[in-house]
């Protein structure tokens, strides 16, 4: 068959139907078949040997290769003037001008010299790296460099928020809970990756809040339109952390002392022996008292001993109150600590696995909880633990078999052991006052700071993924997805039944909760003369969960089953042109409900078994413009400007157990609603040669209130219709200004400069349209700098690092005015050992 | 903006349990339309809102009249905005409101909202803490008093009341003993309602169920130093208590003449829902007076009671009846005028259909110049406020709220 003469027919074809994935083994076309040019050449360092993961490409075009094994690379390109580049990661890129007529075939060679400051942005800047690869898919992607980062204390989450249209809101110090707001999605809209593999259910000891930086390469960011690799129902977009897969044998160890009596410390090893064994090992831990200063409102108490019940009048004293002003508070019980192993053993490059590894991560937390919702609510003695146990298996290669396909396949079990301790017989003040509780009466019970409790508890999760693509040849390929999860949980209920309402334990209680997750993703991609890519995909979501449900009329217990199935579809498309590379996608998403929402946590918050899942309209359009002006500077900016339509939001309501007094007050979710997101996010970067760069992200959004009647009959209007929508940041930038000194006081030294200006605008608590505004609570807008200085010797071998974060000390607040560190300082030592 | 608002007097106001107005020793008139001295000012209207995904805020608003159907507010860029939702709303005199909210797990909390001189509403004082928490509050001569029974307390044998001043200082506390009430020594009361009884003393019904007994027993306490000054007991009904979940709602009311009726909502079915008396002077109930209101409405038991003028009384009626010996259940929002000394019963007529209207779906309501403003939520239309004739019964509908979830309170705040 010869498919060079069905192009066209076939092309209609393609387009028409993701079905023709079978159809299509059976037409391996290959590239040559076609009227072109080549370059041919090899890629080697300067002491003759092979640069594994070398690339050679022409920028801002979909031309690239990979080098092979011997060192050599064939790059297939149309006749004309290019200028052809190699880099690799740890070396300088060259570049090389090459002419070409039609049929042509042209020998050049690259020697590539070792980049004297590995760590330094210029690998991003000139080298097509992964990083510029992952830029040039057709969606709607940013990737952050984690290599530039590796001298500083930053954890994965401080990192995240440097990326346009991503914000990161903490509740407190080191290890405080955060949450990530992307493109105005927060919490579970969006999803967060490891190596492909979700992060959901691994446990408080590996999460974005304590992972040091240096454990990641690069962290790629996705918003709205996600390529089907990730299987993922998450309509605000996934986050995809790339941890490090070098070859090379490197150790790299680090520890940091700063402010409020934080140590973080880190060692990775990685070394892949001759046979081809792998061996990767990561341990972190962090520490902190986070005894950084308030400023709020706090608790007096009443005096002891008094009132009397007497015959006088004078019976009445003053109750316990707040303090009619606030006054500066250290911390004194919001200790966190935590400490991490993951290690991973396996085979690469072998021939039947580019990759195989089995991985185990085993991490424990314990933290003290200063505060609730608010900050005057203090406590004094709770505290929260967990413990996680994490195997893994992944698997992946490409060209299995036949060439162009590829395999991958992950496994997780996840385990987790976590509870929290609120037992206390005492209530506390920022004075350090503390009293008894049996004397505060009108409490359900004398014990517990916040609701009485020693939860235990333990959460399993299984996971796994499959990706298979298959490279038809040059222009087509197709590719398959499917990720399934599967959650239990057999509650011991019975604990927080009597911490609650003792007199309810009910048949709900002990009732198992499951719920079966799988998302089947199909793809195919097209690509036009290597310059115009299109990617068409459809994913089919099934979620089955069974819990307790409440009959309606006889508020009878009974098991509840739900099955919901939904398609979403979508494409995505990119085009380059000569400096400039345009991106449009747009797609049908859904997201579904997950077990917090299905099932509650069986402390503050209630499930709902029957959610149906949330469903958004995505649309974006954007572009990358990257441009040598002189040899000398160059430029980079990438702008994106998005509109999601979302329905079926799901919404939180207060509910309530047990009664006014004795119960407490629950979230409940329900589906309701409709919140439409126009946003734009541009990030402008510029270099001087390899010392200086200045850049700044900035993002936009409006989100507005859409949900025009507040109840099914359309009858009551909502006020915030049009509104903004409450609490979440709509409007934030941040500048940044690096400085290298090279050879500084000695040759091979660098001395690397930073200083960034962040701003977060003013936002409101509650719904933007209700009330006069002078009077309206709110999150005040925030403006601090941070500044950090590094020095690195012998190549990068040994780094020390300051740092100073918020030097204006200015009083920063999160989520519902929790305050967040002042200024703070910091010192690290690194040292980085590579062995090529 | 500077609103003047002349209405006619107070000399209606004070009557009620949740808006007591000016002196208790100003004459009452008859319900005729006597000029009366006037007042300047604005009614103050307490709503909640939210948005897509929001738990609710209050917002108060300063508003002219309730009266004109024609007319709408909204939430939407005017108002006070009060972080927080509240569960009672209790008029203090012309000064304003004091709202308290049921913490739950969480501590009990309050704010004081008034009308300042430029026609703003505004906090008076910061938020406060209620020492213990509270089940049940009301008003006695110028300052809200809320009580929490000693039941949850390790000390029983103490109820713990807060008095909480219409001032920016902050509310004190102060322990009654509730086990040595005369005749019930030795056992725990429980402690429903505070009803001005007039020269700084209140009523409060005494709910002795845990004990197994059912009575109806009433105390009258002086607030100064909260000692028993007499304990009144009657067998014909049930304990006097409108309860909520671990709310408690007082069932008592004291007339313009000084008489006090104590109903019984018969809350646990054990004997009807119905009324007796305790004449200006006496010493106990009126062996002779007693009303069957279960039997006078046909079957309904009652939640809460609020004087209104002359002798009559609004009743909130539960929407189901219940089958006796059965603790009752459901929702309550329908609404009777009751005619104490004539003992006749007028539905009050006008409202939205009772199905429409959710539990606690109406707000507090407010006596004014001879007329009952009720703010009603219903689920299928924007929360209005119904104008209430106390004579015939027949409610007209008033000012819309539009844009908000629920009208929680009302009050009439005078000119500074």
């Amino acid at each position: 068959m010869n498919c060079h003469n069905n192009t066209k027919l076939k092309r209609l074809f393609y387009l028409g139907s993701s079905l023709a994935l079978l159809l299509l083994f059976f037409c391996p076309a290959s590239a040559q078949d076609r009227d072109v040019s080549k370059i041919v050449g090899y890629v080697k360092a300067e002491d003759g040997k092979i640069i594994p993961g070398a690339t050679v490409y022409i920028p801002n075009t979909a031309y690239s290769t990979a080098v092979g094994k011997d060192g050599h690379y064939v790059l297939v390109v149309e006749s004309g003037d290019y200028e052809v580049m190699s880099s690799a990661i740890g070396f300088l890129a060259e570049k090389r001008k090459v002419s070409l007529k039609k049929g042509d075939s042209k020998h050049t060679q690259f020697i590539l010299k070792a980049d004297p400051n590995m760590s330094i942005e210029q690998v991003v800047v000139s080298g097509k790296s992964a990083i510029q690869e992952v830029r040039e898919t057709p969606f709607n992607v940013v990737a952050l460099d984690a290599k530039s980062h590796y001298n500083t204390t930053l954890d994965l989450a401080h990192l995240l928020d440097k990326a346009s249209g991503v914000k990161i809101r903490e509740t407190g110090g080191l290890g405080s809970d955060m949450n990530i707001t992307l493109n105005g999605f927060t919490g579970r809209n969006i999803r967060v990756f490891m190596d492909g593999v979700p992060m959901e259910g691994m446990g408080t000891a590996f999460q974005l809040n304590n992972i040091p930086v240096n454990m990641a390469e690069r962290i790629e960011v996705y918003k709205g339109v996600v390529p089907i690799e990730f299987g993922a129902d998450a309509m605000g977009g996934v986050i995809n952390i790339v941890t490090n897969r070098t070859q090379n044998t490197t150790l790299d160890a680090s520890y940091s002392y700063g402010s409020f009596n934080t140590h973080k410390s880190n060692v990775s090893l990685n070394h892949t022996f001759k046979s081809g064994v792998s061996l990767q090992l990561n341990a972190f831990q962090n520490y902190s008292d986070n005894n950084y200063k308030v400023k709020t409102d706090y608790r007096i108490f009443a005096k002891e001993g008094k009132p009397v019940t007497g015959e006088d009048d004078d019976i009445w004293q003053e109750g316990s109150a707040w303090s009619p002003d606030s006054a500066w508070f250290r911390r004194f019980h919001d200790t966190y600590r935590n400490e991490t192993i993951m290690a991973k053993v396996g085979i690469v490059g072998k021939k039947w696995a580019d990759r195989m590894l089995l991985g185990l991560t085993v991490g424990q937390v314990h933290q003290d909880v200063q505060h609730g919702a608010e900050m005057r609510y203090v406590y004094g003695e709770r505290t929260a633990h967990s413990k996680s146990f994490l195997p893994s298996f992944v698997y992946d290669k490409r060209n299995l078999i036949v060439e162009g396909l590829s395999v991958r396949v992950t496994g997780n079990y996840n385990y987790q052991k976590a509870g929290s301790v609120d037992t206390t017989a005492y209530k506390y003040s920022w004075t350090g006052e503390r009293r008894l509780m049996k004397d505060l009466r009108g409490q359900s019970n004398a014990f517990g700071e916040a609701s009485y409790g020693l939860s235990e508890y333990s959460n399993s999760n299984q996971s796994g993924t499959v990706n298979i693509g298959y490279r038809i040849n040059a222009d087509h390929s197709v590719a398959f997805n499917n990720v399934l999860s599967n959650y239990e949980r057999k509650p011991d209920m019975q604990r927080v039944a009597d911490a609650l309402f003792p007199s309810l334990p009910t048949a709900a209680d002990s009732m198992k909760r499951t719920s079966f997750k799988n998302t089947l993703g199909l793809e195919y991609r097209y690509t036009f003369q290597r310059k115009w890519n299109t990617n068409v995909f459809a994913k089919h979501y099934t979620n089955k969960a069974s819990g307790p449900g409440t009959h309606a009329e006889t508020e009878e217990t009974y098991k509840q089953k739900e099955e919901v199935s939904k398609t979403g579809y979508g494409i995505a498309s990119t085009y380059f042109l000569r400096n400039l590379q345009l991106k449009a996608s747009a797609e049908k998403a859904y997201r579904l409900p997950n077990d917090r929402e299905l099932f509650g946590d069986e402390l503050l918050e209630e499930g709902n078994v029957a959610l149906k899942p949330e469903e958004s309209n995505n649309y974006n359009i954007g572009f990358t413009f990257n441009k040598e002006l002189t040899s000398d500077y160059s430029i980079y900016v990438d702008w994106s400007g998005y509109y999601r339509d979302t329905y079926n939001f799901i919404q939180t309501l207060l509910a309530r157990i047990g009664d006014e007094v004795n119960g407490s007050s629950m979230y409940r979710r329900v589906n309701h609603g409709r919140v439409t997101r126009l946003g734009t996010d541009i990030e402008a970067r510029v270099y001087y040669k390899n010392k200086a760069t200045v850049g700044a992200t900035l993002t936009y959004m409006d989100i507005r209130d859409k949900v025009r009647f507040t109840d099914k009959d359309g009858k009551k209007e909502n006020g915030n219709y049009n509104y903004r929508m409450a609490n979440l940041p709509y409007f934030f930038w941040n500048a940044d200004a690096s400085y290298y000194v090279h050879d500084f006081l000695k040759k091979g030294n660098t001395l690397n400069l930073n200083y960034t200006l962040n701003f977060v605008d003013k936002i409101y608590k509650n719904s933007e349209a209700y009330g006069e505004k002078s009077t309206k609570a709110f999150i005040p807008k925030q403006f601090y700098s941070d500044f950090s200085a590094t020095y690195l010797l012998e190549d990068g071998k040994y780094n020390i690092s300051f740092e100073a974060r918020n030097l204006e000390d200015a009083m920063l607040y999160d989520n519902y005015s929790l305050q967040k560190p002042g200024r703070s300082f910091a010192v690290k030592l690194r040292y980085f050992f590579i062995k090529r | 903006m500077k609103k003047q608002f002349i209405i006619k007097s107070c000399f209606l106001a004070f009557a009620t349990l949740i808006a007591v107005g000016c002196s208790k020793s100003d004459p009452a008139p008859d319900n005729g339309g006597e000029e009366a001295p006037e007042e300047v000012g604005q009614y103050l209207v307490a709503v909640q809102a939210k948005g897509t995904g929001e738990s609710a805020s209050t917002y108060f608003i300063p508003v002219e009249s309730l009266e004109n159907p024609e007319q709408s507010i909204s939430p939407v860029g005017t108002g006070l905005e009060v972080n927080n939702t509240f569960s009672n709303y209790i008029s203090n005199g012309y000064d304003g409101f004091v709202t308290l909210k049921y913490g739950r797990g969480d501590a009990h909390v309050g704010t004081r909202v008034t009308i300042n001189s430029n026609g703003k509403a505004v906090q008076i004082g910061q938020q406060f803490e209620i020492q213990d928490g509270f089940v049940t509050a009301g008003i006695v001569g110028d300052a809200v008093y809320s009580a929490m029974s000693g039941f949850r307390a390790a000390d029983k044998t103490k109820a713990t009341f807060n008095i909480i001043p219409m001032s920016p200082s902050t509310p004190k506390f102060a322990y009654m003993q509730v086990d040595q009430f005369a005749g019930y020594e030795g056992k725990n009361a429980a402690l429903v309602g505070i009803a001005d009884a007039g020269n700084g003393s209140f009523y409060t019904g005494l709910d002795y169920s845990a004990d197994e007994i059912d009575e109806l027993v009433v105390a009258k306490i002086k607030a100064s130093n909260l000692k028993p000054e007499a304990v009144y007991k009657d067998v014909r009904l049930s304990k006097s208590a409108g309860q909520y979940k671990s709310a408690r709602y007082s069932q008592i009311g004291e007339t313009s003449k000084g008489d006090v009726y104590v109903f019984s909502g018969n809350y646990a079915g054990t004997k009807t829902a119905g009324a007796v008396l305790l004449k200006n002077g006496a010493t106990g109930f009126d062996k002779d007076y007693f009303w069957d209101i279960e039997k006078a409405s046909q079957g309904y038991r009652f939640r809460k009671v609020w004087y209104v003028q002359n002798d009559i009384f609004l009743l909130e009626f539960y929407n189901e009846k219940s089958e006796a010996g059965k603790s009752v259940s459901g929702v309550a929002s329908q609404f009777a005028l009751l005619d104490m000394s004539s003992q006749k019963l007028t539905w009050v007529s006008g409202l939205p259909d009772k199905s429409a209207i959710p539990d606690l779906g109406t707000g507090e309501p407010y006596v004014l110049e001879g007329k009952i403003y009720l703010g009603i939520t219903t689920t299928n239309e924007s929360p209005r406020f119904y104008v209430i004739d106390p004579v015939s019964g027949a409610a007209k509908k008033g000012l819309l709220v539009e844009k908000a979830e629920a009208i929680e309170g009302v009050t009439f705040v005078k000119q500074k």
